[in-house]
C-alpha cells in the first residue's frame, strides 16, 4: 500500500516535470514550479535530518560519554570543543543581521582558509605531485608506436591549448599570420572539441535520466 | 545650469588631443577623481564643524572617515521628508543627496568628449542603428507592439507615474494598457513551438522501445568489456581480486540527478564485493547520497534475507555517517578513521578490526563529477598508502575525469554509465554460474529457491570453484596492527527446503530492560540492553543453563540470563525477515537495544542472527533485472532523436540567417 502510494506520488510528480515541456503557460506553469519546490524543500529536509542524525547528535552522545574521547586532549577538551563549534554554527544563523554581519563572516573566513588550506594540500599531495610524476615518466623511444603517437599527441594538445590563451598580439605580424597563430588555432580547435566532448556527454547523462522516467511511466501504466 | 548646447555639435578640441604628460587613461582617471575628492571634501566638512583631520583631534584615520560618512547620512535619515518640488528624482525617492544640477553640463560634455574620442569601427555600425530599431513600428505601443506586452505590477507602475510627474510629464493612465484577461495573457504565453517540437521529438523517440521491441536499434552493450577499454577490464578485475574478508571503502558521491546511471553501478559493485566475501564500508560527504547508499545497501541486505542469507550491519557493511564539508570532511576522514567509524556505530567501539584507510584493499568512489573524483583523489589517496583507487562515474562526468585520472598512478580502473552497467552485470552473471539467455528477473518466487549458504568466511563453494581470476599488480603488504578482537562467530546450518527451527528467547522480565552482558554472571561488565518483548537468537547455554549465549548482528555474543527470558523455537525463515513486517519489528527491536543513541532505527542486533555473510554468488543472482536492455534501447534512441533536433535546429537557423542576408 505504502510502495503503491509513493509510486503514485511519483508518477504525478514526474508528469508535473514533464509539463514544463508545454512551456510557461498560466496555470501550468505552477505544476512544474511546484514540483521543483518540492525537490528543493525535501532536499534540503533529508540534508537537515542526516545532519542532524548523523552528524550532530553522535557528537552529541560522544561527548556524553567520558569514556570515549576523539582528540587526545581527553573528554574536557572534546567537550569544550564540540560547544565552540555549536556556537559557531549559532553565530552563522545571524547572517540576516547587517550589524552583527561581521560575526558571522569571520567564522566563514576560518572555514574558508581552512578549506583553502586542505584544497592547496591536497592538490598538492594528489594531484600536482602525481602528474609530475607522471610526467617524469614519458615513454622513451624504445617504446610502441601507438604509445609514442598518443604521447606526442597529448603534449601538442597541451601546449597549443596552453598557447591559446596567450593573448598578446605580435607586434611584427599584427597576429594573424605565422607559427602562432597556427598553434593558437589547433589550441582552440582542441578546446572547443573538449567542450562538444563534454557537452555531448551531459546531454547522454540527461537522456539516460529521461530514459530511467519513461521507463518508470510504462512500469507504472503496466 | 547652461542652456548652451553648442558643444554638442562640434568635438572639443582639448578633450581629444593629448596633454603633456601621462597617458590617455591617466588623464581621464584623474580628471574623473579630482573633482569627486574634491567634492566629497566639501560635502563631508560642514561649514560649522572643524576638519578632524586638520585639527588632528582624536581619533585614527579610518574613525573619522567613517564618522565623516556616517554624520551626514545620519543628518539626512533625520531631515523631514524632501519637498515635492525637490529637483531630483533619485534624491526624492531616496532621500539621499545628489551632484549639483550645475554640473551636469560639465559631466555631459566630458562624456560626449571620451565618446568622440573613440576610435569608430564599421563593425559597430549595428550599435549606430539601435536608434532607428527603438523607434520602430514594432516598439510602438499598439497591440501587439513590444511596449504594450510589458506587464508592470501595480507597485512598478505607480513608481513610473511618479518619476514622471518628477521629470515634468504627465502619468498617462489613459494610454495604459488595460489589464489582461486569461485568455489574452494565455495568448501571449503560448508554448514555445519548436521547444514543443523537440521535446516530443525527443520522447516519440525515447518510448518506441519501450511500446514494442520492433522499434528498439542497434546492438546492445557486449557481454564483456572491450579490450580496448582497459580501464573498464582493470575495474571488473580489481574488484574480482577481493578475497573474502577484505575491506573496500565504497564512497557514494552522487545526487539525484545521477542516479539513473549510478544506482545500477553501485549496486552491481556492492553485489559484487560481498559475492567474492568482501566487506564494505561506505562513506560520503554527499547527504543526499547518504541516503541513495542507504537505500541501496538496505534492496540488497532485504533481497538477501529473503533468500536466507544475512547481510550483517557492522560486520558485513558499514555506513559511515556523513562527512559534512566537501574535502574538508574526506581529510578528517582520511586521518581520523577508526574514531569515525566509531560514532558511525553508536556508542560502543566497533568490532570492526579497521583503523585507517590502511586497513582497506582499495577504495572505489561512485561519483558524477570530476570534482569529487579530485577530492577523493587529493585528500584521502595520499592517506591509503599503496592502496589503489577504482572509480563509477556517470558521463556527464568522464570526460574530465578520464582526462584527470590518465596521470595518476594509483588509479585503476573506469567505468562509465548505464552502458557500462549492463555490461558488468552480464559479466557477473557470466563469472557466477547464471545463464545470461535464462536469467529472469528476480521474483519472490525466485529468489525463495535461490541458493544459500552458511558458510564461514573463505569456505569453498561454487564461486571460489572458478579459475581465480588475474591478480592486478598487488599492493604492499597491510601493515600490521592490533584492531579489536573481532568476535567469534558460529556457523548456522545452512537453511534448507524445510524451514528450519530457530532458537530465541524472549525477554519476559516485568523488570524491563535488562542487561546483556559479557559473560555469564552478574559480575560481568554490560554489553547491552533487551527491553521486555525483545527476541534474541540463542547460540548456546552455559553449564546449569542459567544463562542463554546469544549473538549480536555486529557480531559480538553476549549472556543474558534464563531469569529474564523465556526460550523458545521459531521459523528460521520467519525470523530471517522476508517480509516488511519482520523487518520493521527487527528494526524496531534494534533501536531499543541503545537507548541512548538518539532513537536511530539501523538494526544493531538481530533476534536471528547468524554468521556473517561471507561469499555468496547468489547475492548477484538476486538483484533486479528490469527494463535495463529496454533503457539502453532508449537511450540510443533519444541520441538518434537528439542528434537529429541538433541537426534540424543548426540547419533551420543557417537557412534563417542567409534569408535575413537576402
Amino acid at each position: 500500500m505504502a510502495e503503491n502510494t509513493l509510486a503514485l506520488i511519483s508518477f504525478v510528480l514526474t508528469l508535473m516535470v514533464f509539463s514544463y515541456l508545454l512551456g510557461d503557460l498560466p496555470l501550468i506553469r505552477h505544476l512544474y514550479r511546484s514540483a521543483v519546490y518540492i525537490f528543493i524543500g525535501t532536499s534540503a529536509a533529508f540534508t537537515l535530518i542526516v545532519g542532524y542524525e548523523s552528524l550532530l547528535l553522535p557528537f552529541w552522545q560522544d561527548v556524553q560519554n567520558p569514556a570515549t574521547s576523539w582528540t587526545v586532549l581527553g573528554a574536557q577538551a572534546d567537550r569544550l570543543i564540540f560547544y565552540s563549534a555549536l556556537l559557531f554554527a549559532a553565530l552563522l544563523l545571524l547572517k540576516p543581521v547587517t550589524r552583527l554581519g561581521w560575526l558571522t563572516n569571520s567564522i566563514l573566513a576560518v572555514v574558508v582558509v581552512m578549506g583553502a588550506a586542505v584544497a592547496v594540500v591536497g592538490a598538492l599531495r594528489g594531484t600536482l605531485l602525481p602528474l609530475l610524476i607522471a610526467t617524469a615518466r614519458l615513454p622513451t623511444l624504445d617504446a610502441d608506436l601507438g604509445t609514442l603517437l598518443e604521447s606526442l599527441l597529448v603534449l601538442l594538445g597541451t601546449l597549443t591549448a596552453l598557447f591559446s590563451f596567450h593573448y598578446q598580439v605580435n607586434a611584427s605580424d599584427g597576429g594573424r599570420y605565422g607559427l602562432g597563430k597556427g598553434f593558437r588555432t589547433i589550441g582552440k580547435a582542441l578546446i572547443v572539441t573538449a567542450l562538444g566532448a563534454i557537452y555531448a556527454s551531459t546531454i547522454l547523462s540527461s537522456l539516460t535520466i529521461l530514459t530511467e522516467r519513461i521507463a518508470f511511466l510504462f512500469q507504472y501504466g503496466a | 545650469m547652461n542652456d548652451d548646447y553648442s558643444w554638442l555639435e562640434e568635438p572639443q578640441p582639448d578633450a581629444s588631443q593629448p596633454a603633456a604628460g601621462g597617458s590617455v587613461g591617466q588623464r581621464r582617471g584623474l580628471r574623473r577623481f579630482l573633482p569627486r575628492l574634491r567634492r566629497r571634501r566639501q560635502t563631508s566638512q560642514p561649514a560649522d564643524q572643524p576638519d578632524a583631520s586638520q585639527t588632528g583631534a582624536g581619533g585614527s584615520v579610518g574613525q573619522r572617515r567613517g564618522l565623516r560618512r556616517f554624520l551626514p547620512r545620519l543628518r539626512r535619515r533625520r531631515q523631514a521628508p524632501q519637498p515635492a518640488d525637490q529637483p531630483y528624482a533619485t534624491a526624492f525617492l531616496g532621500g539621499q543627496s545628489e551632484r549639483p544640477l550645475t554640473e551636469l553640463d560639465q559631466r555631459l560634455q566630458a562624456l560626449r568628449a571620451r565618446s568622440l574620442a573613440i576610435e569608430h569601427k564599421e563593425e559597430w555600425q549595428e550599435l549606430y542603428d539601435v536608434d532607428q530599431a527603438l523607434t520602430s513600428p514594432a516598439l510602438q505601443e499598439k497591440p501587439g507592439g513590444v511596449i504594450s506586452a510589458v506587464a508592470l505590477s501595480q507597485a512598478q507602475q505607480a513608481q513610473v507615474d511618479l518619476l514622471t510627474e518628477i521629470v515634468g510629464g504627465q502619468a498617462d493612465t489613459a494610454q495604459r494598457p488595460a489589464k489582461r484577461g486569461l485568455v489574452q495573457r494565455a495568448a501571449l504565453s503560448l508554448p514555445n513551438i519548436p521547444r514543443l517540437l523537440t521535446s516530443a521529438l525527443l520522447l516519440l523517440f525515447v518510448a518506441l522501445p519501450f511500446v514494442s521491441s520492433d522499434y528498439a536499434p542497434g546492438a546492445l552493450p557486449p557481454a564483456e568489456f572491450a579490450a580496448d577499454d582497459p580501464q573498464a577490464v582493470a575495474f571488473y578485475a580489481g574488484l574480482d581480486s577481493l578475497s573474502p574478508g577484505d575491506y573496500v571503502l565504497v564512497a557514494v558521491e552522487y545526487g539525484l540527478g545521477a542516479a539513473a546511471e549510478l544506482d545500477a553501478l553501485t549496486d552491481l559493485a556492492l553485489r559484487h564485493i560481498f559475492a567474492r566475501g568482501g566487506r564494505v564500508i561506505l562513506a560520503t560527504s554527499n547527504p543526499i547520497a547518504y541516503l541513495h547508499a542507504q537505500n541501496i545497501i538496505d534492496s540488497i541486505r532485504v533481497r538477501a534475507a529473503q533468500a536466507g542469507l544475512r547481510l550483517v550491519d557492522g560486520l558485513d557493511y558499514l555506513l559511515l555517517n556523513y562527512l559534512p564539508g566537501g574535502g574538508l570532511g574526506i581529510r578528517e576522514l582520511s586521518e581520523n578513521f577508526a574514531d569515525i567509524a566509531r560514532r558511525s556505530m553508536g556508542d560502543t567501539p566497533t568490532s570492526l578490526p579497521i583503523d585507517s584507510l590502511l586497513d582497506m584493499k582499495m577504495l572505489l568512489l561512485v561519483a558524477d563529477s570530476a570534482e569529487d573524483v579530485r577530492n577523493w583523489v587529493e585528500q584521502a589517496l595520499p592517506e591509503a598508502g599503496t592502496r589503489r583507487l577504482y572509480a563509477a562515474t556517470s558521463l556527464s562526468a568522464e570526460p574530465l575525469t578520464r582526462a584527470y585520472v590518465a596521470g595518476i598512478d594509483r588509479f585503476d580502473g573506469l567505468v562509465v554509465g548505464l552502458r557500462a552497467a549492463y555490461t558488468y552485470g552480464a559479466m557477473l552473471d557470466a563469472t557466477f554460474g547464471i545463464d545470461p539467455q535464462t536469467a529472469a528477473p528476480a521474483t519472490d518466487d525466485s529468489v525463495a529457491t535461490a541458493p544459500t549458504g552458511g558458510e564461514e568466511p573463505g569456505a569453498s563453494n561454487a564461486v571460489e570453484a572458478k579459475p581465480s581470476p588475474t591478480p592486478l599488480p598487488t599492493a604492499t603488504p597491510r601493515p600490521t596492527h592490533t584492531p579489536m578482537p573481532l568476535p567469534t562467530n558460529t556457523a548456522v546450518p545452512t537453511p534448507t527446503s524445510t524451514p528450519a527451527m530457530l532458537r530465541i528467547v524472549e525477554v519476559t522480565s516485568p523488570q524491563s530492560p535488562v542487561n546483556i552482558r559479557v559473560g555469564p554472571s552478574t559480575a560481568q561488565a554490560t554489553l547491552g540492553l533487551a527491553y521486555k518483548g525483545d527476541t534474541l537468537a540463542v547460540l548456546d547455554t552455559n553449564a546449569d543453563s542459567s544463562w542463554y549465549k546469544i549473538v549480536m548482528s555486529n557480531g559480538w555474543e553476549g549472556w543474558i540470563s534464563a531469569i529474564v527470558v523465556t526460550e523458545g523455537l521459531v521459523p528460521e525463515t520467519a525470523s530471517n525477515g522476508d517480509d516488511s513486517a519482520s523487518i520493521a519489528r527487527e528494526r524496531s527491536v534494534m533501536s531499543r537495544f541503545y537507548p541512548r543513541r538518539y532513537g536511530k532505527t539501523e538494526p544493531r542486533f538481530s533476534q536471528a542472527n547468524q554468521v556473517p555473510f561471507s561469499t555468496r554468488g547468489a547475492i548477484v543472482q538476486l538483484r533486479e533485472r528490469g527494463a535495463e536492455a529496454q533503457r539502453l534501447q532508449a537511450l540510443t534512441m533519444g541520441t538518434v532523436a537528439a542528434v537529429l533536433a541538433i541537426a534540424l535546429g543548426n540547419l533551420v537557423a543557417a537557412i534563417g540567417a542567409l534569408v535575413r542576408r537576402g
